[in-house]
Protein backbone atom coordinates (compact mmCIF):
# COMPACT_ATOMS: atom_id res chain seq x y z
CA UNK A 1 0.00 0.00 0.00
CA UNK A 2 2.71 2.48 1.11
CA UNK A 3 4.18 1.50 -2.39
CA UNK A 4 1.48 3.92 -3.97
CA UNK A 5 2.37 6.66 -1.57
CA UNK A 6 6.20 6.63 -2.03
CA UNK A 7 7.07 5.40 -5.93
CA UNK A 8 10.13 3.68 -5.65
CA UNK A 9 10.61 3.98 -9.06
CA UNK A 10 11.51 6.87 -11.57
CA UNK A 11 8.01 8.41 -12.67
CA UNK A 12 8.96 9.83 -16.28
CA UNK A 13 5.52 12.22 -16.03
CA UNK A 14 5.13 15.28 -13.57
CA UNK A 15 2.87 14.27 -11.18
CA UNK A 16 -0.19 16.80 -11.78
CA UNK A 17 -3.18 14.56 -10.73
CA UNK A 18 -5.77 16.74 -8.63
CA UNK A 19 -6.48 13.54 -6.11
CA UNK A 20 -3.29 11.67 -5.00
CA UNK A 21 -3.38 8.60 -4.08
CA UNK A 22 -2.32 9.19 -0.86
CA UNK A 23 -5.35 10.79 0.63
CA UNK A 24 -6.85 7.54 0.25
CA UNK A 25 -4.21 5.58 2.09
CA UNK A 26 -4.08 8.32 4.39
CA UNK A 27 -7.42 7.36 6.67
CA UNK A 28 -6.31 3.25 6.17
CA UNK A 29 -2.30 3.45 6.54
CA UNK A 30 -1.74 2.59 10.26
CA UNK A 31 0.70 4.67 11.99
CA UNK A 32 2.60 1.59 12.69
CA UNK A 33 3.95 1.07 9.11
CA UNK A 34 3.95 5.23 8.39
CA UNK A 35 6.76 4.91 11.51
CA UNK A 36 8.40 1.74 9.66
CA UNK A 37 8.32 3.98 6.32
CA UNK A 38 9.54 7.19 7.88
CA UNK A 39 12.91 5.06 9.37
CA UNK A 40 13.36 3.52 5.91
CA UNK A 41 13.47 6.90 4.32
CA UNK A 42 15.51 8.14 6.83
CA UNK A 43 17.99 5.56 6.71
CA UNK A 44 17.89 5.65 2.81
CA UNK A 45 18.58 9.73 3.48
CA UNK A 46 21.28 9.35 5.21
CA UNK A 47 23.01 7.14 2.59
CA UNK A 48 22.20 9.40 -0.34
CA UNK A 49 23.38 12.38 1.60
CA UNK A 50 26.57 10.52 2.03
CA UNK A 51 27.18 9.60 -1.42
CA UNK A 52 26.08 12.91 -2.59
CA UNK A 53 28.77 14.62 -0.35
CA UNK A 54 31.72 12.57 -1.91
CA UNK A 55 30.50 13.39 -5.38
CA UNK A 56 29.97 17.27 -4.90
CA UNK A 57 33.57 17.50 -3.43
CA UNK A 58 34.55 15.14 -6.75
CA UNK A 59 32.78 17.42 -8.73
CA UNK A 60 34.33 20.56 -6.90
CA UNK A 61 37.59 19.48 -7.83
CA UNK A 62 36.91 18.52 -12.04
CA UNK A 63 35.33 21.54 -12.09
CA UNK A 64 38.41 23.36 -10.80
CA UNK A 65 41.07 21.50 -13.01
CA UNK A 66 39.25 21.85 -15.71
CA UNK A 67 38.65 25.91 -15.15
CA UNK A 68 42.80 25.92 -14.65
CA UNK A 69 43.75 23.17 -17.39
CA UNK A 70 41.09 24.09 -20.47
CA UNK A 71 42.24 20.10 -21.73
CA UNK A 72 39.30 17.93 -23.25
CA UNK A 73 40.27 15.21 -20.85
CA UNK A 74 39.50 17.83 -17.94
CA UNK A 75 36.31 18.31 -19.56
CA UNK A 76 35.54 15.16 -19.57
CA UNK A 77 36.25 14.46 -16.07
CA UNK A 78 34.45 17.57 -14.95
CA UNK A 79 31.26 16.67 -17.06
CA UNK A 80 31.52 13.01 -15.76
CA UNK A 81 31.95 14.80 -12.23
CA UNK A 82 29.22 17.16 -12.63
CA UNK A 83 26.46 14.95 -13.92
CA UNK A 84 27.34 12.29 -10.99
CA UNK A 85 26.72 15.22 -8.49
CA UNK A 86 23.73 16.12 -10.09
CA UNK A 87 22.25 12.68 -9.66
CA UNK A 88 23.08 12.10 -6.33
CA UNK A 89 21.03 15.85 -5.57
CA UNK A 90 18.17 15.13 -7.24
CA UNK A 91 18.01 11.66 -5.35
CA UNK A 92 18.76 13.26 -2.13
CA UNK A 93 16.18 15.89 -2.95
CA UNK A 94 13.62 13.28 -3.88
CA UNK A 95 13.94 11.00 -0.87
CA UNK A 96 13.87 14.13 1.32
CA UNK A 97 10.54 15.42 -0.22
CA UNK A 98 9.46 12.02 0.49
CA UNK A 99 10.13 12.00 3.89
CA UNK A 100 7.88 15.03 4.14
CA UNK A 101 5.53 13.10 2.78
CA UNK A 102 5.09 10.87 5.38
CA UNK A 103 5.66 13.15 8.14
CA UNK A 104 2.88 15.02 7.06
CA UNK A 105 0.42 12.17 6.86
CA UNK A 106 1.63 10.91 9.75
CA UNK A 107 1.03 14.44 11.39
CA UNK A 108 -1.66 15.14 13.49
CA UNK A 109 -3.36 18.94 13.72
CA UNK A 110 -2.97 20.37 10.66
CA UNK A 111 -6.62 21.38 8.85
CA UNK A 112 -7.24 18.70 6.35
CA UNK A 113 -7.58 20.88 3.42
CA UNK A 114 -4.34 22.63 4.26
CA UNK A 115 -3.20 19.04 4.49
CA UNK A 116 -4.37 17.53 0.93
CA UNK A 117 -2.96 20.93 -0.91
CA UNK A 118 0.22 20.41 0.89
CA UNK A 119 0.56 16.37 0.04
CA UNK A 120 -0.91 17.63 -3.51
CA UNK A 121 2.39 20.36 -3.82
CA UNK A 122 4.58 17.15 -2.90
CA UNK A 123 3.69 14.72 -5.11
CA UNK A 124 4.10 17.73 -8.04
CA UNK A 125 7.68 18.16 -6.90
CA UNK A 126 8.28 14.44 -6.56
CA UNK A 127 7.35 14.20 -9.93
CA UNK A 128 9.91 17.26 -11.11
CA UNK A 129 12.67 15.83 -9.08
CA UNK A 130 11.79 12.60 -10.79
CA UNK A 131 11.65 14.01 -14.64
CA UNK A 132 14.65 16.18 -14.25
CA UNK A 133 16.43 12.66 -12.94
CA UNK A 134 15.46 11.14 -16.23
CA UNK A 135 17.60 13.61 -18.05
CA UNK A 136 20.60 11.40 -16.81
CA UNK A 137 19.79 8.20 -17.91
CA UNK A 138 22.39 8.53 -20.39
CA UNK A 139 25.96 10.25 -20.60
CA UNK A 140 25.56 13.91 -21.32
CA UNK A 141 28.04 16.38 -23.04
CA UNK A 142 29.09 19.54 -22.11
CA UNK A 143 25.92 21.53 -23.80
CA UNK A 144 23.49 18.64 -22.70
CA UNK A 145 24.62 19.46 -19.14
CA UNK A 146 23.89 23.09 -19.65
CA UNK A 147 20.45 22.33 -20.27
CA UNK A 148 20.22 20.00 -17.58
CA UNK A 149 21.57 22.84 -15.29
CA UNK A 150 19.02 25.64 -16.56
CA UNK A 151 16.09 23.14 -15.83
CA UNK A 152 16.87 22.33 -12.57
CA UNK A 153 17.43 26.13 -11.48
CA UNK A 154 13.71 26.14 -12.49
CA UNK A 155 12.74 23.56 -10.41
CA UNK A 156 14.80 24.20 -7.55
CA UNK A 157 13.36 26.92 -6.29
CA UNK A 158 9.53 25.48 -6.04
CA UNK A 159 11.16 22.43 -4.38
CA UNK A 160 12.60 24.55 -2.20
CA UNK A 161 9.27 26.72 -1.19
CA UNK A 162 7.13 23.83 -1.04
CA UNK A 163 9.57 21.62 1.58
CA UNK A 164 9.47 24.96 3.38
CA UNK A 165 5.82 25.27 3.26
CA UNK A 166 5.62 21.64 4.45
CA UNK A 167 8.01 22.13 7.52
CA UNK A 168 5.93 25.07 8.31
CA UNK A 169 2.28 23.05 8.70
CA UNK A 170 4.64 20.42 10.01
CA UNK A 171 5.74 22.46 12.87
CA UNK A 172 2.28 24.39 13.65
CA UNK A 173 0.11 20.93 13.59
CA UNK A 174 3.04 19.51 15.88
CA UNK A 175 1.79 22.79 18.63
CA UNK A 176 -1.75 22.41 17.19
CA UNK A 177 -1.97 19.07 18.54
CA UNK A 178 -0.52 19.57 22.22
CA UNK A 179 -3.09 22.39 22.50
CA UNK A 180 -5.88 20.27 20.98
CA UNK A 181 -5.05 17.50 23.81
CA UNK A 182 -4.12 19.97 26.35
CA UNK A 183 -7.29 21.53 26.25
CA UNK A 184 -9.75 18.29 26.12
CA UNK A 185 -6.97 17.42 29.19
CA UNK A 186 -7.87 20.28 31.08
CA UNK A 187 -11.57 20.24 30.80
CA UNK A 188 -11.52 16.49 31.92
CA UNK A 189 -9.63 17.93 34.84
CA UNK A 190 -11.77 20.13 35.11
CA UNK A 191 -15.15 17.89 35.29
CA UNK A 192 -13.42 15.35 37.53
CA UNK A 193 -12.36 18.12 40.12
CA UNK A 194 -15.85 19.97 40.33
CA UNK A 195 -16.66 18.49 43.99
CA UNK A 196 -13.47 17.18 44.84
CA UNK A 197 -12.07 18.74 48.35
CA UNK A 198 -13.81 21.03 50.48
CA UNK A 199 -14.50 24.60 49.99
CA UNK A 200 -11.29 26.20 49.96
CA UNK A 201 -9.08 23.82 48.30
CA UNK A 202 -12.20 24.38 45.27
CA UNK A 203 -11.53 28.06 45.09
CA UNK A 204 -7.71 27.10 45.00
CA UNK A 205 -8.46 24.90 41.95
CA UNK A 206 -10.73 27.23 40.64
CA UNK A 207 -8.23 30.18 40.27
CA UNK A 208 -5.31 27.46 38.87
CA UNK A 209 -7.94 26.24 36.33
CA UNK A 210 -8.77 30.06 35.46
CA UNK A 211 -5.03 30.99 35.02
CA UNK A 212 -4.65 27.60 32.87
CA UNK A 213 -7.61 28.60 30.76
CA UNK A 214 -6.35 32.54 30.11
CA UNK A 215 -3.31 30.62 28.60
CA UNK A 216 -4.44 28.50 26.19
CA UNK A 217 -6.58 31.47 25.06
CA UNK A 218 -3.58 33.52 24.33
CA UNK A 219 -1.78 30.13 22.58
CA UNK A 220 -5.49 30.03 20.70
CA UNK A 221 -4.63 33.41 19.62
CA UNK A 222 -1.35 33.01 19.01
CA UNK A 223 -2.01 29.68 16.75
CA UNK A 224 -4.28 31.32 14.51
CA UNK A 225 -1.65 34.34 13.56
CA UNK A 226 0.82 32.20 12.97
CA UNK A 227 -1.73 30.41 10.70
CA UNK A 228 -2.76 33.34 8.83
CA UNK A 229 1.24 34.15 8.72
CA UNK A 230 1.44 30.82 6.56
CA UNK A 231 -1.49 31.44 4.61
CA UNK A 232 -0.62 35.30 3.88
CA UNK A 233 2.91 33.57 2.84
CA UNK A 234 0.99 30.63 0.75
CA UNK A 235 1.85 32.19 -2.67
CA UNK A 236 5.65 31.89 -2.18
CA UNK A 237 6.33 30.26 1.01
CA UNK A 238 10.30 30.96 0.99
CA UNK A 239 12.90 30.21 3.21
CA UNK A 240 13.07 33.91 5.01
CA UNK A 241 9.22 33.42 5.55
CA UNK A 242 9.67 30.55 7.08
CA UNK A 243 12.46 31.42 9.48
CA UNK A 244 10.11 34.31 9.58
CA UNK A 245 6.96 31.73 11.12
CA UNK A 246 9.66 30.20 13.35
CA UNK A 247 9.98 32.84 15.75
CA UNK A 248 6.51 33.11 16.39
CA UNK A 249 5.92 29.51 16.76
CA UNK A 250 8.74 29.71 19.45
CA UNK A 251 6.51 32.26 21.10
CA UNK A 252 3.09 29.81 21.07
CA UNK A 253 5.53 26.79 22.27
CA UNK A 254 6.85 28.82 25.32
CA UNK A 255 3.51 29.76 25.77
CA UNK A 256 1.94 26.50 25.84
CA UNK A 257 4.82 24.49 27.56
CA UNK A 258 3.50 27.29 30.56
CA UNK A 259 -0.17 25.87 30.04
CA UNK A 260 1.05 21.79 30.44
CA UNK A 261 3.19 23.12 33.27
CA UNK A 262 0.21 24.39 34.58
CA UNK A 263 -1.90 21.56 34.37
CA UNK A 264 0.88 19.26 35.86
CA UNK A 265 0.81 21.54 38.84
CA UNK A 266 -2.78 20.86 38.88
CA UNK A 267 -2.34 17.55 39.70
CA UNK A 268 -0.97 18.41 43.48
CA UNK A 269 -3.59 21.13 43.94
CA UNK B 1 102.46 50.02 98.19
CA UNK B 2 99.17 51.36 96.93
CA UNK B 3 100.62 52.72 93.73
CA UNK B 4 98.53 52.59 91.09
CA UNK B 5 95.18 52.13 92.33
CA UNK B 6 92.73 54.35 92.32
CA UNK B 7 90.97 54.97 95.07
CA UNK B 8 88.25 57.71 93.94
CA UNK B 9 86.62 54.54 92.38
CA UNK B 10 83.62 53.21 93.47
CA UNK B 11 83.12 49.15 93.19
CA UNK B 12 79.59 49.98 91.90
CA UNK B 13 81.25 51.50 88.96
CA UNK B 14 83.28 47.99 87.68
CA UNK B 15 82.43 47.97 84.18
CA UNK B 16 79.86 45.32 83.50
CA UNK B 17 81.28 43.22 80.74
CA UNK B 18 83.85 41.94 82.93
CA UNK B 19 80.79 40.68 84.59
CA UNK B 20 80.94 36.55 83.55
CA UNK B 21 78.44 35.80 81.35
CA UNK B 22 76.51 33.12 82.11
CA UNK B 23 76.54 29.99 80.07
CA UNK B 24 73.40 27.87 79.52
CA UNK B 25 73.89 24.39 81.06
CA UNK B 26 72.98 21.74 78.62
CA UNK B 27 71.72 19.72 81.93
CA UNK B 28 69.06 22.97 82.27
CA UNK B 29 67.76 22.53 78.93
CA UNK B 30 66.48 18.86 79.40
CA UNK B 31 64.29 20.41 82.22
CA UNK B 32 60.49 19.79 81.30
CA UNK B 33 59.56 23.91 79.53
CA UNK B 34 56.47 25.47 80.34
CA UNK B 35 53.19 24.14 79.79
CA UNK B 36 52.26 25.04 75.74
CA UNK B 37 49.45 27.03 74.68
CA UNK B 38 46.43 24.92 73.78
CA UNK B 39 45.29 27.27 71.25
CA UNK B 40 46.61 25.25 68.05
CA UNK B 41 44.47 22.60 69.42
CA UNK B 42 41.79 24.20 69.22
CA UNK B 43 42.14 25.47 65.97
CA UNK B 44 42.42 22.03 64.90
CA UNK B 45 39.50 20.48 66.59
CA UNK B 46 37.40 23.70 65.18
CA UNK B 47 38.98 22.90 61.76
CA UNK B 48 37.87 18.89 61.98
CA UNK B 49 34.31 19.51 63.50
CA UNK B 50 34.02 22.41 60.10
CA UNK B 51 35.03 19.78 57.81
CA UNK B 52 32.87 16.85 59.35
CA UNK B 53 29.88 19.12 59.03
CA UNK B 54 30.82 20.38 55.25
CA UNK B 55 31.09 16.67 54.43
CA UNK B 56 27.48 15.74 56.33
CA UNK B 57 25.89 18.69 54.18
CA UNK B 58 27.01 17.50 51.06
CA UNK B 59 25.53 13.88 51.77
CA UNK B 60 22.81 15.08 52.43
CA UNK B 61 22.54 17.70 49.45
CA UNK B 62 22.89 14.43 47.32
CA UNK B 63 20.27 12.60 49.01
CA UNK B 64 18.04 15.04 48.47
CA UNK B 65 18.45 16.82 44.55
CA UNK B 66 16.91 19.89 44.62
CA UNK B 67 13.65 19.86 42.77
CA UNK B 68 13.50 21.92 39.54
CA UNK B 69 10.42 23.91 38.73
CA UNK B 70 8.37 21.38 36.84
CA UNK B 71 10.04 18.70 37.39
CA UNK B 72 7.93 15.71 39.41
CA UNK B 73 9.61 14.60 42.57
CA UNK B 74 8.63 11.25 44.09
CA UNK B 75 7.37 13.66 47.19
CA UNK B 76 4.77 15.30 45.06
CA UNK B 77 1.50 14.34 46.05
CA UNK B 78 -0.98 13.65 43.60
CA UNK B 79 -4.35 13.93 44.45
CA UNK B 80 -6.36 10.57 44.36
CA UNK B 81 -8.88 11.91 41.96
CA UNK B 82 -5.92 13.19 39.06
CA UNK B 83 -4.05 9.91 39.42
CA UNK B 84 -5.65 8.99 36.01
CA UNK B 85 -4.57 11.70 34.68
CA UNK B 86 -0.69 11.40 35.35
CA UNK B 87 -0.26 9.17 32.20
CA UNK B 88 -2.18 11.62 29.88
CA UNK B 89 0.11 14.68 31.49
CA UNK B 90 3.37 12.39 30.91
CA UNK B 91 2.34 11.86 27.13
CA UNK B 92 1.30 15.48 26.18
CA UNK B 93 4.26 16.20 28.03
CA UNK B 94 6.47 13.99 25.33
CA UNK B 95 4.34 15.22 22.66
CA UNK B 96 5.17 19.14 23.45
CA UNK B 97 9.20 17.99 23.72
CA UNK B 98 8.91 16.67 20.29
CA UNK B 99 6.88 19.90 19.22
CA UNK B 100 9.48 22.14 20.33
CA UNK B 101 10.51 23.87 16.92
CA UNK B 102 14.48 24.66 18.34
CA UNK B 103 14.88 20.83 17.60
CA UNK B 104 14.77 20.91 13.60
CA UNK B 105 14.42 17.10 12.44
CA UNK B 106 14.05 17.56 8.99
CA UNK B 107 15.87 20.39 7.73
CA UNK B 108 16.67 20.83 3.85
CA UNK B 109 19.27 19.09 2.47
CA UNK B 110 22.80 20.42 2.54
CA UNK B 111 23.41 20.57 -1.22
CA UNK B 112 24.23 22.44 -3.79
CA UNK B 113 21.65 23.90 -5.81
CA UNK B 114 23.69 25.31 -7.94
CA UNK B 115 25.84 22.65 -9.45
CA UNK B 116 27.08 23.86 -13.05
CA UNK B 117 30.15 23.78 -14.99
CA UNK B 118 29.94 26.99 -15.97
CA UNK B 119 31.95 29.39 -14.50
CA UNK B 120 29.93 31.19 -11.97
Amino acid sequence: MLATVLPSTINAQESTATTPAVLAVDATSDTQSLSAELRRLKTQYRGELEEYRRLESQYVVAKQQYVQLQTLSSLEAAVRATQAAMEARDRVLRTYLQILKVSLLQQTGIEVGQKEAALLELDIAIGRVEKHHLLFEKELDKVALAAATTDFEEIGGKIEDTSYKVLSLLAIGKLQSVYDKATVLGSDMKTVLATEGGALKQSQRQRAFDETDRALGDVKTQLQAVQQQLTDHDANQSKSAYEELKDDIRGVYTRLAQVVSFLKELVTI
Amino acid sequence: MMEGYDQTQFIAEEPLYEKPVPVANPQQSEQPSKPKSRLPLFIGAGAVVVLLMIIALALAARRQPIAQPGEETSSEQVSPAMGPFKQQLSELNQQLQAADPTKEDLPFPPVDMHITLQEK
